[in-house]
Parts: C-alpha cells; sequence; structure tokens
C-alpha cells in the first residue's frame, strides 16, 4: 500500500508498504531515516520512539499504515540544521552518550519530558526514560543531561 | 494482508461481521508485538485510530463511559480523579511512550492474565460494552475473561467501551514487579470500597489463568466492617483482620511458576499486597469524613 | 605534560550521535540492496532428516533459500573463530536456535515469510542445557590462550588444616546474555572479487581475517567497515556464523544481502556467559592472613569448542596466599558455544568475594580490613611485581567516601522504618590483555591533522580519547585534530575487547603523532624561510599547533606554515605491543531491602580503582557507571533461563531477560587513583571491564548484612528472599 505522511515538515510518499510494516521499518528501510534505532521490537528498549503527531511513540509498535495523513517526528527533525536542540546540546555536553545506540530514542523522550515538566525531579526523570534501555551508561550521566537541558531551557526563557 | 481503516464505528463492526477474521488495532503495543515477531499474519488488520466515539469518554446515567481506545496516559491525566484505581494501575503499564498508544480496550481484547487494569476492573464492578452489526450488550467484567488470552467475546464483536462508576470511595492498586519500572506484573491486586454497598471490591491479577476476584476475601471482610459497624464510624483495622484478608486474597490465586517468579512467591506476595492496599484504602476512607478524622488518627 | 588527556572533553562523535546522522551497520544503504532472514533450528540435538522449501520459494519476493544441501561449501576457520563448525554445511543439529536455512528475497517482510514456510523435519536426541543435567561429565579442558585450566601454588591441603576459620561453599551464576542494544548486523556487498563488509564487530581485522579463512580469499580482498557500534561486551569481538553465511550468499547471488540478527536470533548466534558453579574454600589464620584459597568451577562448554572463558585469575592475582588451588572444569552440553562477556573474570571473582565476606564474618574481622591485610602486588606465577596495583588506596578512597567505618556489622542492624538497609563491598579485578597496533597520521598544508587506525570505538570512546592522544603529541588544538577507525583499510589494530584498546592503540597513535611531530620540526629547523631554521631539533617544543624555541619562544612557527611551505602533508606510522597487566578497585553498595516481599534495591554505590593514568575523566568515570548498573543486572535480575525439556531458551527478549531501567540504577561516585602505569607510554592501563566483576558480590554481600541471609545462587530475586 502507499503511505502519505509528513515527517520532519516533509511531505514523504512510501510505496509497496507491507500492511503488516511499523513506523520503524518504513522510516529506515523506504525513507532513508535510519536515525530511529530498530532493537526490541516489543517496545521494550525505547530506541525507536519518535513523536507521532507530537506524541511520544515507539515506532516499531505503530503500524505504518496508521501513520497516513499523520505527522511524525524523528531524531533527524529535532536540530534546526547545525543548531542542536538544548536536548542534544545536553546530552553531548554531559557525557550522556557513549555508543550511541540508545541516544536516538532517548533524546526524543528526554525532549518530550521537558516539554510536559519543564523542571523534572529526579524521580521524574527516572519515571518519564523507563522505557528507554540503555546498556552503556548506567543512566546517571543521561539525568545529568535532563537536568542541564532544564536549567538550559530555564535560563533561556528568563532571557526572552 | 489488508489494511483497513474505518471511519466510524459502525463501518468497522460491519467489516467485522463480514470478516470476522481481522485483527483489531489501536495503540498497537500487543498487536504490532505478534507481527514484528512473525508469530502471526492474519489476513487483514483492522485500524480504529480513527474512530473518534472509541476515543471519548463521558458520564452515562451513573457510570463513566470510557471508551476503548482512550489511552492510558488520558485515563491518568483526566479521570484520575474520579476512577483512582484504574488511574494507579494505568501508572505501572509499561512506559510513557506505552501509555500514550496503549488503552483499556486492548488490555481486554488480549485478556492477558496479567494485564494490569483487570483487577481493578474488577474490583470496581465494571461493565464491558461489546457491539457488533447485531447490537450492543454488556458484559460484566467479571464474566468477560474466560481463560489465558480468552475472553468472552464473539468473533463478530468490538470492545466499544467500559463502564465504571466514579468512586465514591478510596481503591487500591498495586503490583510486584522484577524491577523498579518497566515490568509485566510477577502479581497484582486491586481493592476499591464500595460503603454504599457495604462491601468491598478485591481482585488478583496475574495469579491464575484469569484476573479473579477474591469473592473469600470480600465476604470475610464485609461481615467484619458491618459486624463492627465500621462504614459508620470507621476505625482502624485490627492487624487480624487485614492478615486474614491477605491469606483469602491469595488464596483467590491458582498461580503458576514462570519467568516471573514461583507460585509460593506470588501466593506470599498478594497476601502482602492485599494486606497493604486495604491499609491505605481504609485509611484514607477513614481520613476522608470530616467527623472521621480523629477516631482514626 | 599537557593537560589535554586526562581531561573530560565531551565525546568527538557526540553530536553525529544525537542527530541521528551516526551511520550504525544495519544503517548502510545500497542500492538494490537484498534482506537475508535465517530459519533456526527447533531441537538442540540431532539431525535434519528431510528439509522441504518448495512453499518457500514460492513465495513472492523470494531470490534463494539456501539449505545445508545447497549453501556454498565453505572452510570451519580455526580459533578465535568459536564456533567449532559452520551451519548449513551439513545435517548435524549442536544446538537450538542453529540456522537450517538461509532466505534471501527483495523485502524483510518476504524472506521472513518465506522461513516461516520452511518444512524441517528432525531426528531428535535427548540434549542436556544445564550442568544439573550432566553431573560427572565434567573434565579439565586443555590449556587455552590464558594457559592451563589449573593452578597450584604452595600446598593448599595443608593451608587449609591449618587455618583458624574456613569458608567452604558453593557459588552459581546463570547464563546471562550481552544484550547489546544494537543487535548484530551484516551488509555484504561484493564488487567483482573484491567484499565490502558493513559489519557490526569490536573487530574489523578479525572479520577480515575469519571471512577470508572461510571463503577461502585472500584477506586483502575483503574490507570490513565499522564506524560506529552499538555496544557490544563481547557478543560482537568473535566471528559468528550469520556473518560468514551472509558473505557467502551475497557472492553466490551476486547482490548485495543484509542481514540483521533479530533480538531473539541474539540468543543463539553471538555467545553467551556460560553457566557456571564454584565451590570456594577459604581458610585463614586469627589475625585474618589467609592460607589457602581453593576454587573449583565448573562451567558450560558446547559439543563443538571447549575453550574456558569464565577463568579464575582473580584466585592467585589479587591476594597474597600462600597456598592455592584453582581449577576450571568444563561440562559439554548441547547449546551454543559460549564466550566471554563483559566481565569473563567476573564470575570467579563474585564467588571469592562473597566466600571472604562470610569469613570476614567467621573471623569477626572487618571485610576491608581482612583485604587488606592480604592484597598482593605480586604475580604469584613469576614472583614478579603486576604494575601499579593500589587496592589499599582504592579501599580507601571508596571506603571513606561511602562511610564505611560507620557501619554496624551486624545483620540486620541497620533500618529505615519498615525497610532493612544492608552495606557492603568487594574488591573488583580484570586483567588486560596485549594486542599490536598500528597508526598513521597524517599533517595536511592547512595545519590540520588526521590520524588513523584499524580499531573500534564500540562505545568507550575511543574516538575521543584517541583523538586527545594525537593531538598531545603533536601540540595540537583537539578541533585541529581528526581520528578515524573501523576500516581495515587503516592500519591494523586488535580487537576492542578485554580492556585492550586504549592500552593497546594509544601507544601506536602516539607513537604515529610523535613520529610525524618530529618530521616537521625536522622540515621547520632545515627551512630558510623558518624562523626556527638551523636550530636543535631537541630544543622545539609544540602547543597549540605552533613550533616554539625553548630557550627564546618568540623565535616560533605553525603546523601550518612549516607544513605549507613544504608543499605536500607530512605523514609518519607508529607501532606498539602494549604490555599486559592487572587492573584492580573496590566497590561499596548499600541495598535497601522490602523484607515482606523480597524486594532488593540498591541505592548507593562508591567505588575506586587504579586504572593507571585516566586518559580522560568523563569517559573513565562512565565505564564505572556502566559497570555498575551491570552488576546490579547481575546480582538481582539477570538470568536466561532454557526449559530443560525443549532446550529452548525461554526469554530471549528484553521483556523478559531483565536488563536494569533507568528506574533501577542507584547513585553512584567513583574515584581514581590516577598515576601513571610505567608500562605504558602514556601512562595506561586497561580498564573497561574491572568494574563490574565484584560489583555483585557487593550487592550479595550488603544484602545478606541486610538481611543475615546469604544467598550464594544468582541472580538473588525476590522469592529467594522470602
Amino acid at each position: 500500500m502507499r503511505v502519505n505522511v509528513t515527517i520532519n515538515g516533509d511531505q514523504r510518499q512510501a510505496d509497496d508498504v507491507w500492511e503488516g510494516e511499523s513506523l520503524l521499518y518504513m522510516l529506515r528501510e523506504r525513507l532513508g531515516l535510519p536515525g530511529s534505532k530498530n532493537a526490541c521490537e516489543q517496545g521494550e528498549c525505547g530506541s525507536c520512539t519518535v513523536y507521532l503527531d507530537d506524541v511520544p511513540v515507539c515506532a516499531c509498535l505503530v503500524a505504518a499504515g496508521q501513520c497516513q495523513g499523520r505527522e511524525v517526528r524523528t531524531v533527524e527533525g529535532l536540530a534546526a540544521g547545525d543548531d542542536l536542540d538544548p536536548v542534544q546540546r545536553s546530552f553531548v555536553e554531559a557525557g550522556a552518550v557513549q555508543c550511541g545506540f540508545c541516544t536516538p530514542g532517548l533524546v526524543v523522550a528526554a525532549h518530550d519530558l521537558l516539554r510536559r515538566v519543564p523542571e523534572p525531579s529526579d524521580p521524574e526523570i527516572r519515571e518519564a526514560l523507563a522505557g528507554n534501555l540503555c546498556r552503556c551508561t548506567g543512566y546517571e550521566k543521561i539525568l545529568d543531561a535532563v537536568r542541564l537541558a532544564a536549567t538550559r531551557q530555564a535560563s533561556g526563557a528568563e532571557a526572552r | 494482508m489488508d489494511f483497513l481503516i474505518p471511519s466510524t464505528f459502525a463501518e468497522a463492526l460491519a467489516i467485522k461481521a463480514e470478516r470476522p477474521e481481522v485483527v483489531p488495532i489501536a495503540g498497537g503495543t500487543d498487536v504490532m508485538v505478534e507481527l514484528n515477531f512473525d508469530h502471526r499474519r492474519p489476513t487483514a488488520l483492522l485500524d480504529l485510530t480513527r474512530i473518534a466515539e472509541l476515543t471519548e469518554w463521558a458520564p452515562s446515567e451513573n457510570l463513566l463511559r470510557v471508551g476503548a481506545g482512550v489511552p492510558y496516559v488520558r485515563i491518568i491525566d483526566e479521570l484520575g480523579d474520579r476512577l483512582p484505581g484504574l488511574a494507579m494501575a494505568s501508572r505501572t503499564v509499561g512506559s510513557p511512550q506505552i501509555r500514550n498508544r496503549g488503552t483499556v480496550g486492548g488490555n481486554l481484547g488480549a485478556a492477558s492474565p496479567a494485564g494490569d487494569t483487570h483487577p481493578v476492573l474488577l474490583a470496581c464492578d465494571a461493565q464491558v460494552e461489546v457491539a457488533s452489526v447485531r447490537g450492543t450488550r454488556m458484559i460484566p467484567a467479571a464474566e468477560f475473561y474466560l481463560g489465558v488470552k480468552r475472553n468472552a467475546l464473539e468473533p463478530d464483536e468490538l470492545i466499544a467501551a467500559v463502564h465504571l462508576a466514579p468512586a465514591a470511595a478510596p481503591q487500591q492498586f498495586s503490583k510486584v514487579g522484577t524491577r523498579n519500572a518497566m515490568v509485566i506484573a510477577v502479581c497484582s491486586f486491586a481493592v476499591a470500597l464500595h460503603p454504599e454497598q457495604g462491601r468491598v471490591g478485591a481482585a488478583v491479577g496475574s495469579a491464575a489463568p484469569t484476573p479473579r476476584r477474591a469473592l473469600a476475601a470480600e465476604e470475610f471482610l464485609a461481615g467484619e466492617l458491618s459486624d463492627a459497624g465500621l462504614w459508620e464510624s470507621p476505625k482502624p483495622l485490627l492487624d487480624s483482620v487485614r492478615r486474614r484478608f491477605g491469606e483469602l486474597a491469595a488464596e483467590a490465586a491458582s498461580p503458576i511458576d514462570d519467568v516471573r517468579g514461583t507460585a509460593a512467591y506470588r501466593r506470599h506476595a498478594l497476601a502482602v499486597l492485599a494486606r497493604r492496599t486495604l491499609g491505605w484504602a481504609w485509611q484514607d476512607y477513614c481520613g476522608t469524613g470530616e467527623t472521621r478524622s480523629q477516631s482514626c488518627a | 605534560m599537557s593537560p589535554l588527556i586526562g581531561r573530560a572533553v565531551p565525546r568527538v562523535d557526540g553530536h553525529a550521535k544525537v542527530t541521528g546522522g551516526a551511520r550504525y551497520a544495519a544503517d548502510t544503504h545500497v542500492p538494490g540492496v537484498t534482506y537475508g532472514t535465517l530459519a533456526t533450528s527447533t531441537i538442540a540435538r540431532g539431525t535434519i532428516t528431510t528439509i522441504d522449501t518448495t512453499l518457500a520459494q514460492a513465495v513472492p519476493g523470494v531470490i534463494a533459500v539456501f539449505t545445508h544441501l545447497t549453501m556454498p561449501r565453505l572452510v570451519t576457520p580455526p580459533s578465535p573463530y568459536p564456533k567449532g563448525f559452520v551451519p548449513l554445511q551439513d545435517a548435524t543439529i549442536h544446538h537450538n536456535g542453529q540456522p537450517v536455512a538461509y532466505v534471501v528475497a527483495q523485502t524483510l517482510e518476504q524472506a521472513q515469510e518465506a522461513a516461516a514456510l520452511i518444512d524441517v523435519r528432525y531426528h531428535a536426541e535427548p540434549a542436556k542445557v544445564a550442568i544439573d543435567d550432566a553431573p560427572g561429565e565434567e573434565f579439565l579442558p586443555p590449556p587455552g590462550p590464558e594457559g592451563p585450566q589449573e593452578f597450584v601454588h604452595g600446598d593448599p591441603a595443608a593451608g587449609l588444616a591449618n587455618a583458624h576459620k574456613k569458608v567452604d561453599a558453593t557459588y552459581s551464576s546463570p547464563v546471562h546474555h550481552h544484550n547489546p542494544i544494537e543487535t548484530s548486523a551484516t551488509v555484504a556487498v561484493w564488487d567483482g572479487d573484491q567484499l565490502t563488509l558493513h559489519e557490526s564487530t569490536q573487530s574489523i581485522s578479525l572479520t577480515q581475517q575469519i571471512v577470508a579463512q572461510a571463503l577461502s580469499v585472500p584477506q586483502n580482498t575483503i574490507r570490513v567497515l565499522t564506524p560506529f557500534l552499538g555496544g557490544g561486551f563481547g557478543s560482537k569481538a568473535p566471528v559468528w556464523p550469520h556473518t560468514l553465511l551472509t558473505a557467502a550468499v551475497a557472492r553466490q547471488l551476486r547482490k548485495p544481502v543484509k542481514l540483521v540478527l533479530t533480538r531473539a536470533q541474539m540468543y543463539t548466534s553471538s555467545g553467551h556467559r556460560a553457566e557456571f558453579r564454584q565451590q570456594v574454600t577459604v581458610g585463614a589464620a586469627k589475625d585474618g592472613t589467609l592460607t589457602a584459597i581453593v576454587n573449583i568451577s565448573n562451567q558450560q562448554l558446547s559439543r563443538t569448542e571447549q575453550r574456558v572463558f569464565n577463568t579464575s585469575e582473580s584466585s592467585w592475582m589479587v591476594y597474597g596466599c600462600p597456598n592455592i588451588h584453582a581449577k576450571q572444569l568444563g561440562v559439554r552440553l548441547d547449546l551454543p558455544t559460549p564466550h566471554f562477556m563483559r566481565s569473563p573474570e567476573g564470575p570467579a571473582l563474585v564467588g571469592l568475594e562473597m566466600a571472604l565476606d562470610e569469613l570476614s564474618y567467621e573471623l569477626g574481622m572487618d571485610p576491608v580490613a581482612l583485604r587488606l591485610k592480604n592484597y598482593t602486588d605480586l604475580n604469584p606465577e613469576n614472583g614478579q611485581k603486576i604494575g601499579n596495583q593500589n587496592l589499599p588506596e582504592c579501599l580507601k578512597l571508596a571506603g571513606d567516601a561511602f562511610g564505611w567505618s560507620r557501619r554496624n556489622p551486624t545483620p540486620r542492624s541497620m533500618r529505615d522504618g519498615n525497610e532493612l538497609i544492608g552495606w557492603g563491598m568487594a574488591t573488583e579485578a580484570h586483567s588486560y590483555h596485549a594486542r599490536a597496533s598500528s597508526a598513521w597520521v597524517q599533517i595536511d598544508t592547512d595545519g590540520h591533522a588526521l590520524a588513523r587506525c584499524g580499531t573500534q570505538d564500540i562505545g568507550t570512546g575511543t574516538y575521543t580519547v584517541m583523538t586527545q592522544v594525537t593531538a598531545e603529541a603533536l601540540g595540537m588544538p583537539m578541533n585541529s585534530v581528526r581520528f578515524e577507525l573501523g576500516d581495515t583499510n587503516f592500519p591494523a589494530a586488535g580487537f576492542s575487547a578485554a580492556s585492550v584498546t586504549v592500552s593497546s592503540v594509544s601507544g601506536s597513535v602516539d607513537k604515529a603523532a610523535r613520529a610525524a611531530r618530529d618530521a616537521v620540526i625536522a622540515l621547520a629547523v632545515a627551512d630558510p624561510h623558518s624562523p626556527l631554521h638551523g636550530a636543535a631539533p631537541d630544543r622545539i617544543v609544540t602547543e597549540h599547533g605552533f613550533l616554539f624555541l625553548t630557550d627564546d619562544r618568540t623565535r616560533r612557527d605553525s603546523y601550518q606554515g612549516v607544513v605549507s611551505r613544504h608543499g605536500k602533508p607530512v605523514e609518519a606510522t607508529g607501532s606498539f605491543l602494549n604490555v599486559p597487566g592487572y587492573t584492580t578497585g573496590a566497590s561499596f553498595i548499600e541495598v535497601r531491602v522490602d523484607p515482606w516481599l523480597g524486594r532488593v534495591r540498591v541505592t548507593r554505590a562508591v567505588a575506586a580503582y587504579d586504572i593507571g593514568r585516566v586518559m580522560n575523566h568523563r569517559t573513565a568515570r562512565s565505564q564505572v557507571l556502566g559497570g555498575m548498573i551491570w552488576g546490579v543486572g547481575y546480582a538481582l535480575t539477570e538470568h536466561t533461563m532454557i526449559d530443560r525439556h525443549t532446550a529452548r531458551i525461554v526469554n530471549p527478549n528484553l521483556s523478559g531477560y531483565l536488563v536494569p531501567v533507568n528506574a533501577d540504577a542507584p547513585k553512584i561516585e567513583a574515584f581514581f587513583v590516577d598515576k601513571p602505569d610505567p608500562t605504558s607510554p602514556v601512562g595506561a592501563k586497561g580498564f573497561g571491564e574491572a568494574p563490574i566483576t565484584g560489583v555483585p558480590a557487593a550487592i550479595s554481600n550488603a544484602i545478606y548484612h541486610a538481611t543475615g541471609r546469604r544467598i550464594r545462587d544468582l541472580p538473588i530475586t525476590q522469592d529467594k528472599l522470602l
């Protein structure tokens, strides 16, 4: 089947999509957007987290056909050109990135958290990111990154 | 495979009548796993996410009617005050990403014994509204679960909604997992106080082929509470009552050993969960009435 | 020394990774790529009697279905290929999940549908999948790369007989799987007789070597690329059959083929930590001096390989004991070949460190004091000093930060409300290997440097640390240096495993960069247009991209000036073989236990290590944080369960195999002694695997302190604490 979907602001069309196919497969194998990672295919690891109509979801658990006419935003669409989103910048600077495979999903999940809760407590961060498995970092620097991004956003908001 | 996108519930029911083998999909949190793992290849998927009426909730007579497609996150955000037990169970489902997509309707459709909302639906006397082109019927939650991953739906039926009374008294839900988040229940327990009926609803999850009401525990507690006149003038429960309630709750289970825990552990933990959740709910009940707060201090 | 090495600079590859721009093997886009999938055995032992692919071949889009009858013949590579056989070469089944067919189709969905339609019939034989299934079948395997499987020092029997107190107990740990978040992927692209492999591997050079052996082609016809790796933890260090098979079918079909293992296939295709059991007997004199350490272990081996991976170096390398006996038995089971997993020396140390905790209670002695009494920095095999080995300082750094002196040693003595609190500790220790490596450094006419080495960055920070090493050796700012890796066209290096990357590769990169710097200095002093013309080369220093005369800093030139006048880039190479060594540390753990439900939370962890010179405090600390959470999983949740009747893995997925989540992570503090190790040119020791080795024991010891329950069979699940 054919799926028309807006991805990172661009109108995209995917052809010959298998009806049982996931949004993740369509992104990675048909639309040239391999930033979202495939690691468990059961919603356990969060590496494929993307926004679907502004709501973070596991792209592996969304049927491609369910995205017809909807808007998807992936990790590739968070930065404005070379200008990293504060969450992305904080992940780099806090050392929250190691092998990097869980990072795309974590960045999207953390981005969503800070939109909902601008100054999250540590338990709120841990809970919000519970669905994003990381096998390298021990999670601590991911918390540092979210705290750093929150501080940055707060001071950015004050500056405005 | 076909991908069918009805825009109304009537359209979906017509398809289901004509092709009962189609697999409904909403949040996809169960169905897509089976497809990704190639555990099944249905002839068609029936996408329910464009049907507006499934994603609404509204008062219906004395009850709340929660559409089968309302995701957990909205139950938590929008119904936490009126359906506290269901909201508590919803909070323990998977991760934010899962709660953004998964639905109570899906939980009922999958009918996994470990589904998190089941014990709450049982303890709260929920009714499941199911529909087909033949009409609509209401199935009490206690009659909905037939076996491991089997429910009372006929092949041409779809789940339309669940109906629950807004909580008039405290409700509690608790589950034991194997880590601190992202857990499938080892076992779970829900308790709902129904003072207007002079009884308590109680149910166990993930500890039998189906979620189950803990009837003996309910009856024992109803007797204890009314004999001592505690509904009218609440006082802290005796430890012996809470303990007996826990034992009876555990006896409602017929658990197995599996990857998440042993049968013996499940029985033990259920008794602890039942005792604790009853304690929390009753403490809340003592604390809610203005005149009661002193007596429960 | 310039302060660049050691500085906690952010990762140079961070930008690519947070934007989704880093390309991992499965992300590789190749025009016309076809999709491979494996059909795998549903029995653990026996033979294929018939295999019918008719239905599979009829699926639209299917290009080929290879079985053991039709697969191109391959050579079984010798060790270090860990498998002992190549699947699809005959009808014999050695383990559940062994490939029985390889399907190639236009799309993955078509390939998977076809794979499900293959009708395989087996003659199944009874299978043994647990150590308990094979009592009395254990044997002493032949010596492996680490040496003999038995080590005797002094007179252990006499040592035990003379002990004032003894502990004799059995400790066990289950099968574990690495579960890197990236599953293994191979994209094989042939161009004539040249093969390019986009591979998720911890060793591009080993991949090149083993694939060449299997396909009987010259090694230089194969190029392996791994610019990014989504974690490995040992699972991607060897070359596994799926890579060989993909290269072979791509050659046969003359089409590019992409194979990505499913998560479930990762449980039978890329090694695991073997089930492990050990009897540890330790004895001590009244003052705590150890009189004997006896560590007799048994672990799973496969039917086709007998290399022992869970090794017992810790029995003789950490504590100075006059009488030691370590024996590493193995038992053949009908399971895939095990391999090393972060950290292979962990299991044996875990038992030893639990036994020492038990001994401390027998002696009425503080467990830290017991370790201080007995630590050594001499290798009993040769009596030589083992490099830097500052365990006492590690114990002090971590113990003080933890507040160990406030501990009441009595079990169940510390509470907070209904929760029991426990404090436990353990020594951590791991050897690191020696690997040869070479590097190439070029300084261009624009004054920028490019360094290349055929090593890997498995997430530990090789890109960043080697950029630091290059920049420091050259005397350039980091942003003038680019470091590239993960390409067999670059000078070769060893695998990124066994904690060897930094200690090995930093030497060759440093040498190549110094040689390039010296070449530029030589050009400058010979160049009449240079302010440094005629100066003695050894009087010239390089800093921030400039060359100065030490005696007169007003006489200066720049890399850009010298090399641009030279008119062409300057390049140099360097090679290095690091000295193997041993790294120690200590971890201190706090747990909180709900006594009614047996729920354990690890709430605090403090660790300290002697890792020689710290190359980058940020990436080094990250290794500790990561190792700590691995220890939490090892102690509390991780367990691959195998059904003893069907020989199948029951939980081959991330919902059943419980990797710790964010909410399971404790608050962690890490300290380093940070003194350069004399055996390394830059002072670095191998480190990656030391953190985690003692953590499971420290957690178990803390749980004992909290509850009074000594659980010797890991993981300590809640049912065991009731």
